[in-house]
Parts: C-alpha cells; sequence; structure tokens
C-alpha cells in the first residue's frame, strides 16, 4: 500500500486539501476529525506519519500525541503539529508531549509536503 | 495543485515558464477576479493559492463556467458565494480545484471486507440456506465504476460462494451527465488501469483503447440521478445492506452532513454497512454508527 499518513484536523476542507496534496504525491491518506477519531482509526493501518491539528472537538492534538508517544508502538512515530495557535506556550506544549515539528496556519501545501519529506519518501 | 502562501502577494499575477498565455481557448479570468476567487478559498480552507497558479483555477474552473453557461468568472464567484445553488455548486468547486478520479477497483481495502467479511455476516443473518437478495448502495457512482465493480465481486467470488444470494447495485450520483457514461458502461485505459487482468478479459469487451462492460455485469446496476440532500428523494431509498459513500460528505456543511448521515442510516437495514471515503469521518456527525477496524479501512455498523 506505500507509505500511509494520518491526518487529523476538524476542518473537513483542510483534511480535503491536505488529502489530495499528499496524495498526489504518491502517499496514502488517512484522516480523522478529532483525537477520539484517530485513536478509533489506529488499529486499521500502520501509520508512518501523523500530521495534526490541536484544537479539536472531543480529544485535542496534545492529548492525541500524549496518548500516541504513551504506546511503545508509536514512540519514534513522525508527528507534525499543524495548528494556527501560533503563542510559545502552544508550541512548548507541542513540543514537551513530543511532536516533531510545528507548523502553523496558514499554510501551504509546499510546505507541508516539504515537512513530510523531512521524515518519510513515498518511494520507500 | 500546489498553492503557496504569502503574507503580501503581489498584485501582478504571472504564468509559470513554459504557459503560454493565449493559447487556451476558455475564459479568462481577471486579475482582480482571481484575487477574490483566491481570498474565497483560502477563507474556506486556508489555503492560499500562488499568483502563479491563477492559470490551473482559471483552466479547471472554465470548465465549469462552460457546463453552467455563464459568461464570466465573477459571475461564477457570486454564485459560489450567495447564489441559490451554492450547496450543489460547491462539489464541484472542490473537484475543479482538487483531484477527483475514480476507477475499477479503487478503495480495495473496502471491497476486502466487503466481500471477505460483510457479505458473509449479511448472508448468514439473512435467510440461512434460503434465497435472499443483497443490496447495495454506491451512493455517489460517479460513471460507474464504482458500482460495476461491486457487480463482478459478486459475479466472480460470491455468487459461487452463495449461489441462492441474488445482487442489486443501485448508482446514484448528483450529475446527470455521469450518471449516462455510467449506464452506457464504456471506459477508457485511465478507469480501468487497476483493475486485475482476470476480470479485465472475462467481464470487459476490449478494443482500441475502449472497454465496455459485459451485459451479465450491467444488467446487476442500475444508475439514476440523485441529490442525497433531497428529503423526498432519499425517503425512497430503503432497504440497502450495504452503502457506499465515500468522497461526498466533505462537501456538506456540519448541519447538511447530519441531515444526509441520518437519510443513509434510515437507508440502511439493521446490520447494514456503510463505507466512507478516507478523508472523511462520522465522529461528530452521527453516534448511531458503530465504528468497525478491517485491515486498511474501517466500515460503520447500524446497530
Amino acid at each position: 500500500m506505500g507509505k500511509v499518513i494520518l491526518v487529523v484536523d476538524d476542518s473537513a476542507t483542510v483534511r480535503k486539501f491536505v488529502s489530495a496534496s499528499l496524495t498526489m504525491q504518491g502517499f496514502n491518506v488517512i484522516a480523522a476529525c478529532d483525537g477520539m477519531d484517530a485513536l478509533e482509526k489506529l488499529p486499521s493501518w500502520t501509520f508512518d506519519l501523523v500530521i495534526t491539528d490541536l484544537n479539536m472537538p472531543n480529544m485535542d492534538g496534545f492529548e492525541l500525541i500524549r496518548s500516541l508517544r504513551g504506546n511503545p508502538q508509536y514512540k519514534e512515530l513522525p508527528i507534525i503539529i499543524l495548528s494556527s495557535l501560533d503563542d510559545s506556550t502552544s508550541i512548548q506544549t507541542g513540543k514537551g508531549v513530543g511532536a516533531s515539528s510545528y507548523l502553523m496556519k496558514p499554510f501551504s501545501l509546499e510546505k507541508i509536503q516539504y515537512e513530510v519529506s523531512k521524515y518519510i519518501s513515498w518511494a520507500d | 495543485m500546489s498553492p503557496d502562501i504569502r503574507q503580501n502577494p503581489s498584485p501582478s499575477l504571472v504564468r509559470p515558464p513554459g504557459i503560454i498565455t493565449g493559447l487556451s481557448s476558455g475564459p479568462k479570468m481577471t486579475d482582480a477576479v482571481y484575487l477574490e476567487i483566491r481570498a474565497f478559498i483560502y477563507q474556506l480552507t486556508g489555503i492560499y493559492f500562488q499568483d502563479s497558479k491563477k492559470y490551473l483555477l482559471e483552466g479547471r474552473l472554465g470548465k465549469r463556467l462552460q457546463i453552467l453557461g455563464m459568461k464570466d468568472f465573477g459571475e461564477y464567484l457570486q454564485m459560489i458565494r450567495y447564489g441559490t445553488g451554492r450547496q450543489e455548486e460547491m462539489h464541484s468547486f472542490y473537484d475543479a480545484i482538487t483531484i477527483n478520479e475514480t476507477f475499477f477497483f479503487r478503495n480495495e481495502p473496502q471491497f476486502e471486507a466487503f466481500e471477505k467479511t460483510l457479505v458473509p455476516e449479511i448472508v448468514a443473518a439473512k435467510r440461512p440456506g434460503g434465497r435472499s437478495k443483497l443490496r447495495v448502495w454506491s451512493a455517489a457512482s460517479s460513471s460507474g465504476e464504482e458500482g460495476y465493480t461491486l457487480s463482478m465481486i459478486y459475479l466472480e467470488r460470491l455468487k459461487p460462494k452463495f449461489p441462492l444470494l441474488d445482487f442489486e447495485v443501485v448508482g446514484t450520483d448528483i450529475s446527470p451527465s455521469v450518471v449516462e457514461t455510467a449506464r452506457k458502461g464504456i471506459y477508457r485505459e485511465y478507469s480501468v488501469r487497476n483493475m486485475p487482468k482476470l476480470y479485465l478479459n472475462k467481464y470487459f469487451d476490449c478494443g482500441e483503447g475502449r472497454f465496455e462492460v459485459h451485459e451479465d455485469v450491467r444488467r446487476l446496476a442500475r444508475f439514476d440521478h440523485m441529490n442525497l440532500f433531497d428529503q423526498r428523494a432519499m425517503r425512497q431509498m430503503m432497504g440497502f445492506d450495504i452503502i457506499f459513500c465515500a468522497n461526498v460528505l466533505i462537501y456538506f456543511d456540519n448541519k447538511s452532513k447530519i441531515q444526509v448521515v441520518s437519510n443513509l442510516y434510515d437507508s440502511l437495514n439493521k446490520g447494514g454497512y456503510l463505507f466512507i471515503g478516507y478523508a472523511e469521518s462520522l465522529h461528530g456527525i452521527s453516534s448511531a454508527f458503530k465504528l468497525l477496524n478491517f485491515p486498511k479501512t474501517v466500515a460503520y455498523r447500524k446497530e
């Protein structure tokens, strides 16, 4: 199936655009609309990278990352935060819970593609 | 598509090297309208199309203008902002600016779960040992590839295993033109590129880049024009065992999504299943379904 990326964002349009962009690059993209949804979908796939928003209902991005990092299986999984929160507390908290990168919204798809390419390549 | 973000975009819009102005026969987009459409997309998605991508929007949205019989992009922008057909056009609008493709045996993990787990379970619950009918709805059938894929899986894999099982697939789509294509059942090489050779040889007449679905596959499927947001039409769609509805919910706002999913729920038999697209989710939309994990896919069961 190739490399699989999980995109977690409560905005359907962001999910759609990020998915379209990464799919064009040859990745398989699965989307979830919040942390809880992401955790429910985990058993079906082996993910190679996660891109997550922070502000989401039910379970926010921080809690999702904490939960993933608490599982030895996901200790090394690259996790990119994609959020409109630009304050230093959020950025510090993101790094503190174990995010690999922090990208701000508004964003460009090229910036996401570049950030993803730091961790995985579709051709691997 | 590769939009870029700039905080202070230059008002001068340029084409990238290699794109020659004036050759395209489609309608032209003024710079002013491009800035407005770009702002509209940005507002909706947080994504910014850079100056050099004007040709991309011009080409893709230009096709929409021709279909809708509009004379310029300003009129189109008015319509997607405030027009009465806004909700319906948003579907095509997003399609135009993202990639939308369909082909046979797309979303294979869903077909695997369908064939290996869901159908055997549904058949066992229906009439063990007796004749029964499996009804499947391809709720965003586009040009019919999904519907015919399901028909072929029935003929090839399910019928031999369940000889007393009858099968029907109903495909619906909001676009009358793709429904027509589905009814014809004639495809180009692009649509069949992912198809196992066995199916291609057995269920298609092939010749000169043209692939025509056999009659025994076609008669299991029927295709109709339908809007999933049309309450009256939705009430006619009853008694389905499995619904495939990929990449549709994404075009509705939350309120409409809740209504559409509630209608899909009503259309399913108890114990029936709903598949949605990989970029979609029912979380926060409906708690009436139970999410089940399968290898490389999930399905939602009506409890």
